[in-house]
């Protein structure tokens, strides 16, 4: 699903002009970048919850070339899922 | 950093970024993860532009699977985006390199210590030149040398084979010299400042003048008077304030002396006037 697609369906759901939905969209994403950004996590209700994790260091060894690598240190973005969305994915 | 942002507070900034209502704000976002969640049921990946992918993964553990856009991810990881993977050698395990981790910042803590000890003994002429410029002679001799710390010391005594009397103390504490004629004495210093070195050549012309005798209980570490110099203020100062110490207790002394001998008077004038009192009582006439 593309983001045209997106504005369309959220246009016609909140009845609001496209521009505006392309407007609020992007603040919106912004506004979430930014406070994981700043290490803090943003609930969503009923959806989930985006956290940023740090990963330490790591040595991995490389199956096919049997060499090992010492991984650095990374910031990754985490989505957990709520439990009600869960049960309403798996049932 | 470190907290849970709800969603009123994201819908809020939200409204702050784009100028809108808060309740618009609220709602938009509902609706917005509304759609997501309809179409990832369905099987179907939604992409948001500058946020990510959101796809099922088909996990009972985490059923919604998200991949972060470049941007986005490239954003988060900054701090760390100067590190790349580096490939270890056969011979490096991971217990070598946690215990490499440690040894560097113990390393770090270590090494400015060692380069001061080493320096101090290493070249006992370099700190002669730091601490004393009275004399050209200084650095020649090193039996004349005596370090201010206390491992120097050690050191610079045991190499310059000086009596075991020649210790370097403060002039509040009292040292009596067991060999004074040895003429290895130095001169004494103030509280305050730390022991300087000086040759012993020096020292005999410094020597404190015959005009005031300094008592035995006083740190010297010097050898009789032999010249007509004047004696260092710092030892004047100590005179002093030794004088100003027996002035008190004779005073204190002559203070008890006196009143007893005002108890004395005046506990006799108070029996005689009883005596006379009690001679009127019993000779009326």
């Amino acid at each position: 699903m593309a983001r045209t697609e997106i504005t369309d369906r959220l246009a016609e759901a909140t009845g609001h002009p496209k521009a505006e939905i392309e407007t609020l969209l992007d603040g919106f994403v912004e506004v979430l970048k930014n406070c994981n950004i700043e290490g803090d996590s943003v609930a969503i209700p009923g959806f989930g919850t985006f956290t940023p994790v740090k990963t330490e260091e790591t040595v991995r060894t490389d199956i096919e070339s049997g060499k090992r690598f010492l991984i650095p240190p990374a910031v990754n973005i985490r989505f957990k899922s709520s439990v009600l969305l869960r049960k309403k994915l798996i049932g | 950093m470190n907290s849970r942002i709800p969603l009123n507070r994201i819908a809020e900034l939200t409204a702050i970024s784009t100028n809108s209502d808060n309740a618009v704000c609220l709602q938009f976002i509902k609706d917005l993860f509304s759609i997501v969640e309809e179409e990832v049921s369905r099987g179907n990946e939604v992409a948001i532009p500058g946020l990510g992918i959101f796809a099922k993964s088909g996990e009972i553990d985490e059923p919604i699977s998200f991949i972060p856009d470049e941007d986005f991810a490239g954003r988060i990881n900054e701090a760390f985006a100067m590190f790349s993977p580096v490939e270890l050698h056969d011979g490096v395990t991971e217990k070598e390199l946690s215990e490499a981790d440690i040894h560097e910042e113990t390393e770090s803590i270590i090494e400015p210590e060692l380069t001061e000890v080493t320096e101090s003994v290493e070249s006992p002429s370099v700190f002669l030149e730091c601490r004393d410029t009275e004399g050209p002679d200084e650095s020649q001799s090193e039996t004349a040398t005596i370090h201010e710390c206390g491992v120097e010391v050690a050191e610079s005594v045991e190499s310059t084979d000086l009596p075991d009397s020649q210790e370097i103390t403060e002039p509040e504490d009292e040292q009596i010299p067991e060999d004074p004629s040895s003429g290895v004495d130095l001169p004494e210093t103030s509280g305050e400042e730390i022991l300087e070195t000086v040759s012993l050549e020096e020292l005999d012309s410094e020597i404190a003048a015959e005009e005031i005798e300094l008592p035995d209980a006083i740190v010297d570490l010097k050898p009789e008077p032999t010249s007509n110099d004047e004696i260092p203020e710092e030892e004047m100062e100590y005179v002093v304030v030794r004088k100003s110490k027996s002035r008190f207790w004779l005073g204190l002394i002559l203070g008890l002396l006196l009143g007893f001998a005002a108890g004395v008077i005046s506990f006799l004038a108070y029996i005689v006037k009883i005596l006379d009192i009690q001679v009127e009582n019993v000779f009326p006439f």
